[in-house]
């Protein structure tokens, strides 16, 4: 089968800073992996290399079956438009916009757009994330759940194959934490999009089909930063 | 959602700072097109108080006095023009037509010119505009008077009001009065925005007849007094005149006949190419121009710095904006096209909301400043000027976009999507 994701001695550094070194790493098509680390264990630089936001520098970075790693930035913009959801831990959404206006943003970086398809999707995901009431509010009216889940319904607009989610739960308490990573699965399974779920809370791994620790791929080991 | 939809909903969000930008941006562009707009009617009325003449000839004395005192009634003669050698002149085969001027006199601060019937004919000022007349006609009796429209505006004339016409002075209040002989109100020019306005018009005769009886410049004592039924057409055929214009047959003919007139034996007399001299004059007088044209460009830059400070000053509170839209798949090339677009949508706004202005103010003003200043608003409102400025204010304003847009673009890299604010 192929994969949503295929890292082969990925190295990745910071000028003389090391990150990451991973030299094996697989995600099936349709699979929902919580990948958990401690702050500054570098969950974010793999995420955005694999958005394409940043750059591989040695290895391979295979992405839904496309060579990341051979690609320049525009390509990689391009390709991110089109294949990856992203869904941040906060501030998910342009304040000034409305919701339907946040929801539909992710078109405008799309070269072509089944409108007809689009629009059946987004009456389907404004419906089952529950929304419908609040398409023409401002965002900041909004709850913060009510915000994650409109950043759900913008991240999965445009079909991509793969949710990239940066902690959108750690503001959720742990019932809505639930609820909301159901109502996650729900939706991507049908429209098969796979989960890459980066977290250092793991009260929640059991929601998924597998669960990762960061430090069990990456052969460079961080020392857990003090939280202040 | 389109791009510019964008862009002004961002700018919409903050909403202080777009306004108070695009009012300095306005502000700056109505002011410095208001200076030329002002500037090019100035030089308007200056320079074009005549046209369609060749040559003005006078007494010999300087080319600039007998434009002053013919034209703008500055300064005087220092000698006269005798109607021989006027009517020498006009005769020539290669003059079309004469226009006689005989000056002196005035009414209240206004001067009053004597001329015949070819002034109404043939005098032109701007381009080929010709007199035309508000109310009534050119004079039929000796004792008419055709009025500017400011004169007849200012003083409240109207059709058949008697003036009495003071002796020797144009500017200010007469002393002496010729007001044994009054003349009434037969016309009343329509405004011209030049010299025009300012002055009243009788006949050479007229001129002639009211100084028949006086002596040495003085006024007659009442026993010499002539009345009006005792002058006769012969007595009051024009002796002299103060200076003529001329128009020649052909354009080419103009610098032989001005070496002619400049070379007339019978009495010394100057032709000048009025043109020249009220465009070196002009010249002259344009550093006052030059200043204000200067402030203005000053007050545009500051325009453009605000704008520049507001856009700088957004910057980083919208960095967390930046990365949303980096991770939905917009290129730094899309980060740096959206600042500059959200600058063309100031710089537009401003644009409209200026030339409205403008227009706005001319149509409100234009009237005040025509009778109060002789400022007569010229068509077109935009000339090439006023749309270069415009495109300027929008380039420069492009440009300097630039900045605050490679800086959010730098920022966008370096920030990549862990920005946290």
């Amino acid at each position: 089968m192929e994969h949503a994701l295929a890292i082969k001695d990925l190295k990745f550094s910071y000028g003389s800073n090391k990150i990451l070194n991973i030299p094996d790493f697989q995600m099936s098509r349709g699979e929902n992996v919580f990948l958990f680390g401690s702050s500054g264990s570098g969950k974010s630089t793999l995420l955005e290399l694999i958005a394409g936001i940043l750059k591989t520098q040695s290895g391979e970075l295979n992405v839904l079956g496309e060579k990341l790693h051979e690609k320049n930035a525009v390509q990689l913009d391009h390709f991110r438009a089109q294949n990856v959801g992203y869904i941040f831990q906060s501030f998910n959404l342009i304040p000034y916009l409305s919701v339907i206006e946040n929801i539909k943003l992710p078109l405008m970086f799309l070269k072509h757009v089944d409108t007809a398809q689009t629009e059946k999707l987004l009456n389907h995901l404004v419906d089952s994330l529950e929304l419908k009431k609040y398409i023409h509010r401002r965002v900041t009216d909004l709850s913060v759940g009510q915000q994650q889940r409109v950043a759900v319904a913008r991240a999965l607009l445009k079909r991509p194959k793969l949710i990239l989610a940066d902690e959108p739960t750690s503001a959720l308490d742990y019932n809505h934490r639930e609820k909301f990573l159901q109502l996650l699965f729900q939706v991507c399974e049908e429209i098969e999009t796979s989960v890459l779920f980066v977290s250092h809370d793991r009260t929640i791994e059991k929601l998924f089909h597998r669960s990762v620790g960061l430090d069990s791929i990456n052969t460079i080991q961080h020392t857990p930063e003090v939280i202040l | 959602m389109s791009w510019i939809h964008l862009a002004w909903k961002s700018l919409k969000n903050r909403k202080l700072a777009t306004i108070l930008t695009i009012f300095a941006m306005m502000l700056s562009l109505v002011l410095l097109m208001s200076v030329e707009r002002i500037r090019r009617a100035a030089e308007a009325g200056f320079t074009q108080s005549v046209s369609g003449v060749d040559l003005i000839v006078g007494a010999r004395s300087g080319s600039l006095q007998i434009v002053l005192y013919t034209i703008f009634n500055l300064g005087q003669a220092t000698n006269n023009v005798s109607i021989e050698s006027y009517n020498e002149i006009k005769s020539r085969p290669d003059v079309e037509w004469t226009i006689p001027y005989s000056l002196g006199d005035g009414h209240k601060g206004f001067r009053v010119i004597a001329t015949n019937s070819d002034f109404f004919k043939y005098y032109q000022f701007r381009s080929k505009e010709r007199i035309t007349f508000q109310a009534g006609g050119p004079w039929n009796g000796m004792f008419d008077v055709v009025l500017g429209a400011d004169v007849a505006e200012r003083l409240g004339y109207q059709m058949g009001s008697e003036i009495v016409v003071s002796h020797g002075s144009t500017t200010g209040q007469g002393i002496q009065e010729h007001d044994d002989k009054k003349f009434r109100v037969a016309g009343i020019l329509k405004a011209t925005g030049t010299q025009l306005d300012r002055a009243l018009y009788i006949s050479l005769e007229g001129m002639e007849a009211i100084h028949l009886d006086w002596q040495t410049g003085s006024a007659p004592t009442p026993d010499k007094q002539l009345s009006i039924n005792q002058i006769t057409a012969e007595m009051v055929q024009p002796k002299n005149i103060t200076s003529f214009f001329l128009r020649t047959k052909n354009r080419i003919q103009t610098l032989k006949l001005q070496r002619d007139i400049n070379e007339f034996r019978s009495e010394p007399l100057l032709a000048v190419i009025p043109g020249v001299v009220l465009s070196e004059l002009w010249q002259s007088l344009s550093t006052v121009e030059k200043v204000l044209k200067a402030i203005s460009f000053l007050v545009m830059v500051v325009g453009l710095m605000s704008m520049l400070i507001a856009l700088m000053t957004s910057l980083n509170e919208r960095r967390r904006e930046m990365a949303i839209l980096r991770v939905l798949g917009a290129s730094l090339k899309h980060i740096v096209g959206l600042i500059v677009l959200e600058t063309f949508v100031l710089a537009s706004v401003a644009i409209f909301a200026a030339s409205l202005i403008k227009l706005t103010l001319e149509w409100m003003l234009g009237p005040w400043l025509q009778v109060k200043y002789g400022l007569y608003l010229q068509q077109p409102s935009f000339s090439i000027v006023e749309v270069s400025y415009i495109l300027l204010m929008l380039v420069l304003a492009l440009l300097m976009s630039l900045i605050p847009a490679l800086g959010a673009m730098k920022s966008a890299l370096k920030d990549g999507l862990s920005v946290r604010t």
